[in-house]
């Protein structure tokens, strides 16, 4: 698997790397989907989509380099997959929680929760990707 | 005596390393539900984010 090969700093700076994608792919797949509609300026969702990828990719890029030795599958693409749409799954958990605490504060809205699973997947796919080619450079 | 070295900063390695993520993963929580008492204006400037990856929002 390779994971001992890419140290803790590259962990961090593939996960930020593939975070910033990932936001632009998320803002990219929403305005082609139109499950949202945007209300802030490009600009600003430009910047905030990197800044909460980069805070996803490091979070997922982080665990994965923890949880190596846990994780089932010999495939680095396929445990980044996995460990990417378990931690969205518990943020949702989390906002099923909030929601029905809060239910006028927070609403969930199922076409925008499968878009996220789904942008959830895409992120394993980038992080597994720019792993897997880091560790075959390593 | 090298040992013992060599484990403490394996031990602080390990813990920074653990803390880092701790961290991230905080940040990662207050912008997902737009924490605004927790950072003032989190919940506005990542509003669309939220909406986009599916989490729960007014």
């Amino acid at each position: 698997m390779h994971f001992q090969s890419i140290d803790w700093k590259k962990g961090i700076i593939l996960g930020g790397v593939a975070g910033v994608l990932w936001g632009w792919v998320a803002l990219a797949v929403n305005a082609m989907s139109g499950v949202f509609t945007f209300e802030n300026s490009l600009l600003h969702n430009l910047i905030g989509f990197a800044i909460g990828g980069i805070i996803f990719g490091i979070v997922v890029s982080g665990f994965m380099r923890l949880l190596h030795e846990w994780l089932p599958f010999k495939n680095i693409l396929l445990n980044a997959i996995l460990l990417s749409s378990v931690l969205w799954l518990l943020l949702r958990i989390g906002g099923v929680m909030l929601s029905s605490v809060e239910p006028d504060r927070y609403h969930l809205i199922t076409a925008q929760s499968v878009q996220g699973f789904v942008l959830a997947v895409i992120m394993g796919c980038i992080l597994g990707f720019l792993w897997k080619i880091k560790s075959k450079e390593a | 005596m090298e040992r013992i070295i060599s484990r403490e900063n394996g031990l602080m390695g390990t813990l920074s390393q653990a803390l880092v993520i701790v961290g991230v993963a905080f940040a990662m929580v207050v912008i997902a539900y737009g924490m605004e008492s927790v950072v003032p204006g989190v919940h506005d400037a990542f509003h669309d984010f939220r909406h986009t990856i599916g989490m729960p929002c007014h």
